[in-house]
């Protein structure tokens, strides 16, 4: 390195240093604390103050609307998002109307184009790659830079947003102002359920998920009441979403909602206990999982899993095996209750449920199912359903049920115990086939400027491995402690990181149960490590983004010469089947 | 029938039908006074080249050519359709002139460290789950030095707490020489069981002269020691698989260059070019 060379100085980076949106200003704030529901939130905390004129006193308010908050305007007919992609943020309507449609074919949404590195771009990198480790263009953390790069993003607009209205199955309720909207996407870290579209020019108060969080955390009230609004609006559009309930008329649904018992088990941040797991047998880890339905217990409901996973374990020998287990949208219970409805022997649960981390689940009581389910379906339907919805491994015959199920390898023990199941890209290795000869690590480094993103190395169970990669998680726990939402999903549902705003503060890193992202020290272009002012290093979280940009992906898999590796979702048994046999 | 050996004698198949078709177009170029070893020839450098280029793929591994599964397959099957071209180019007999015979013995090493290339590659990983621990390679020095350094604590223990001077002797004697590097390479790449062997004789001899307590500490040392066995074993084989190619790589691309070579004179003095 040449000696003439500064070392790169900058400011260390840190939550709220850059606001959702430069524009927001303190008396915007004020304006804001006169409406619904910060209003609310702010009265409540000032007649808890012991001061009420202490304008200390909504400091915390106003510093997350300051900060986590900004406003939209949209003309008519424009989108504010679109249904299928990510929730990052909620928003509430300040003016104007929106309307909710769905269904609508992609190419009318006008999703943004992958941003692709051109082929002679790719070509390059070979050699334009750097040669030493995590170098950045520190450039782009400037302010104006990313000013620069929020302008450049246009409107999309929804032609004949009127007409789609008028053909949608369900008349769309309009969206008033002083709604709330599109919070549960974004606490849950889900799709959005509904492309909104404008339906006049309309004003938006976009709160990033962070903030929403932190409003929770600030306000109880306002916790109970997005938590009531949630089971309120949303769910009867979450039971459409299901196979079973969407032939079954309004009335009798709103019956089923009624009657429903909304239950939680576990723990949101299950990641804390999770990575106390070897401390524990195998047994105890079974045991300490919340339990939701009994094997032997009396069938007094179907199951509906709503969020996260669930254990479905039988007795055997003295202990618990796992049979399979259960993600949102699956039903169990369905077959017992329908043999119970027209047999005079009655049958118990024949398995136990039990919440991995945790667990959203609705208990429809038996009588409500034979009221309000059964007439409107057939039973061949409602078996399919249970069948379609739990992975059913025990009635499969194939190579990768022999595998999942032996009882000596116990690879679905495995997957459960650990949580794989959370993964969506799974980095699995057959090491019967892995020769070591790390043209996956290679081709992974290649793709992202000579940084490999992930670890040939992880936990194995007899022939496969789980390396230490970036899982995608349907649960991406990783996104619950960031204090900027750099670590995010794309449109598509990867998890990714944006360096541009990632201060390093290690809290995915620490909050992901799999130890699959690195904090990494980043380099100037000329090759000296970035410190802050106090000449610490500056850090970065760093992760698998499944090649990003790559016009091939994932670079990894594709470049296994002996089909070793497989990027996989233990849910998707047709391609684990294939890839098991090949 | 499983997917695997479905797809195998697919590809078997393929293979034959290709072989058989050009050794019939071998056949019609002799019978119509052609000479077929111009045919061969130019057909055996396409299909060296396209050997040649799975490796430069890797180094492309994002640009959309193909996934490097298929590109192995592919230089499996191509590479045996080599040997039957080569053997009709040769007309089946040993060649004669020096510079004949090294274009032989490279294509033969070729063939050969390819072919040792494919067992390795499908019989050693499979002995990387059945012996000691599953390591990364680059780690392996770490773990041997962690593995030396317990022995040493176990070592230290026998004196301060039992005065044992029969470990110290069999330590620095016996163990010390073989902790700090791979030992048994060879024997380990054959899946030979005599270093375990050898060393449980060892290790059987020198209990004769401890005491109750120094068995204790020693069979905790044999352990240890037996785990150090297992990452040589994992050594061996993981470094044969990681160097083979440094043969195979060289000799392939030594054999291009003197097949060109071969192709320049072969013009020059059939008055082909």
């Amino acid at each position: 390195m040449p000696d003439d060379h500064k070392t790169t100085i900058i400011t260390r980076p840190k939550k709220w240093d850059r606001a959702f949106s430069e524009d927001m200003t303190l008396q915007q704030v004020d304006a804001l604390l006169t409406l619904e529901p910060f209003q609310s939130i702010a009265k409540e905390k000032l007649a808890k103050a012991k001061d009420a004129n202490d304008p200390a006193a909504l400091k915390g308010l106003k510093d997350i609307l300051l900060h986590e908050t900004r406003i939209n305007d949209y003309k008519a007919d424009e989108i504010i998002v679109r249904q299928g992609d990510y929730g990052g943020s909620a928003f509430l309507m300040l003016s104007g109307k929106a309307l909710p449609l769905y269904d609508i074919e992609d190419a009318r949404l006008g999703r943004a184009k992958r941003s692709q590195r051109s082929l002679l771009e790719l070509f390059k990198q070979r050699w334009s790659n750097p040669g030493l480790p995590e170098v950045r263009d520190v450039s782009r953390y400037s302010r104006d830079y990313q000013q620069n790069l929020r302008q450049a993003r246009g409107p999309v607009v929804l032609k004949d947003a009127a007409k789609i209205a008028g053909q949608q199955k369900i008349t769309p309720q309009a969206i008033e102002t002083g709604t709330l909207f599109e919070e549960a996407s974004a606490i849950r870290r889900s799709a959005r359920s509904a492309t909104i579209v404008a339906e006049t020019d309309c004003r938006l108060l976009e709160i990033k998920w962070q903030g929403l969080r932190d409003l929770m955390n600030y306000s109880k009230p306002f916790r109970q009441q997005l938590e009531e609004q949630y089971r309120e609006r949303s769910l009867k559009q979450h039971l459409r979403t299901f196979s079973l309930f969407q032939k079954i008329p309004d009335e009798h649904i709103n019956a089923i909602i009624a009657a429903a018992v909304f239950e939680s088990f576990g723990k949101s941040d299950w990641n804390t206990s999770f990575k106390n797991l070897d401390a524990k047998t195998a047994a105890e880890r079974i045991r300490d999982e919340p339990l939701i339905i009994e094997e032997g217990e009396y069938a007094n409901g179907l199951i509906l899993i709503r969020s996260g996973f669930a254990r479905v374990s039988r007795k055997y020998h003295k202990q618990q095996q796992t049979l399979d287990y259960m993600r949102a949208g699956d039903v169990i219970g369905i077959n017992v209750l329908m043999h119970n409805l027209s047999n005079p022997n009655k049958r118990n649960y024949e398995y136990s449920l039990r919440a991995l981390g945790y667990t959203d689940v609705l208990r429809i009581p038996a009588p409500v199912f034979e009221k309000h389910i059964v007439p409107f379906c057939d039973a061949q339907a409602l078996q399919a359903a249970e069948l379609a919805s739990v992975v059913n491994l025990q009635n499969q015959q194939s190579v990768v049920a022999d595998e999942l199920l032996n009882r000596e390898s116990a690879l679905l023990e495995f997957f459960v115990e650990r949580r794989f199941i959370n993964g969506t890209k799974t980095m699995m290795i057959n090491t019967d086939r892995c020769t070591n000869c790390d043209d996956c690590v290679r081709a992974c480094a290649m793709a992202h400027e000579n940084n490999p993103r992930f670890i040939r190395h992880g936990l194995r169970n007899d022939k496969f491995m789980i390396a230490n990669a970036c899982m995608h998680c349907s649960d991406p726990l990783c996104m619950i402690g960031c204090p900027t939402g750099a670590i995010h999903r794309n449109p598509t549902g990867q998890v990714i990181i944006n360096d541009d705003t990632c201060i390093g503060c290690a809290t995915c890193a620490n909050s992901c149960p799999y130890n699959n992202i690195r904090m990494v020290m980043i380099r100037d272009r000329k090759g000296s490590i970035v410190l802050d002012e106090q000449n610490s290093p500056i850090v970065k979280a760093t992760k698998c983004d499944l090649c990003e940009g790559q016009m091939v992906a994932p670079a990894c898999e594709r470049s296994c010469p002996h089909d070793a590796l497989r990027r996989v979702d233990i849910h998707d048994i047709t391609n684990l089947q294939e890839w098991l046999e090949a | 029938m499983s997917i695997r050996i479905k797809n195998r004698l697919l590809r078997f198949s393929a293979l034959l039908i290709i072989a058989l078709i050009y050794y019939w177009l071998h056949q019609q170029y002799a019978m119509a006074r052609l000479e077929p070893a111009f045919l061969s020839g130019w057909l055996m450098l396409g299909i060296l080249l396209l050997l040649i280029l799975f490796n430069l793929r890797k180094k492309f591994s994002y640009l959309p050519l193909g996934n490097a599964h298929t590109w192995a397959q592919l230089h499996y099957y191509a590479g045996m359709l080599l040997v039957l071209v080569f053997l009709l180019h040769i007309g089946m007999r040993y060649p004669t002139g020096v510079f004949e015979n090294l274009l032989f013995y490279f294509f033969v090493l070729a063939i050969l460290t390819g072919l040792y290339g494919i067992y390795i590659s499908r019989a050693f990983p499979r002995r990387f789950s059945s012996r000691g621990e599953y390591l990364i390679f680059e780690r392996m020095p770490a773990f041997r030095q962690a593995l030396r350094e317990k022995i040493e604590g176990l070592v230290s223990q026998s004196i301060e707490q039992l005065h044992s001077t029969a470990i110290t002797e069999f330590y620095s004697k016996r163990l010390l020489p073989v902790l700090s590097k791979p030992q048994n390479f060879w024997l380990h790449l054959f899946n030979s069981g005599a270093p375990y062997a050898r060393w449980d004789t060892q290790f059987a001899a020198v209990y004769r002269y401890m005491d109750e307590k120094e068995i204790e500490i020693t069979q905790q040392i044999k352990q240890l020691f037996y785990q150090k066995l297992d990452l040589d074993y994992q050594y061996a084989n993981q470094a044969m698989l990681k160097y083979w190619l440094f043969l195979h790589i060289p000799i392939s691309y030594g054999l291009v260059i003197l097949v060109l070579y071969h192709l320049l004179l072969t013009y020059s003095f059939s008055g082909g070019l």
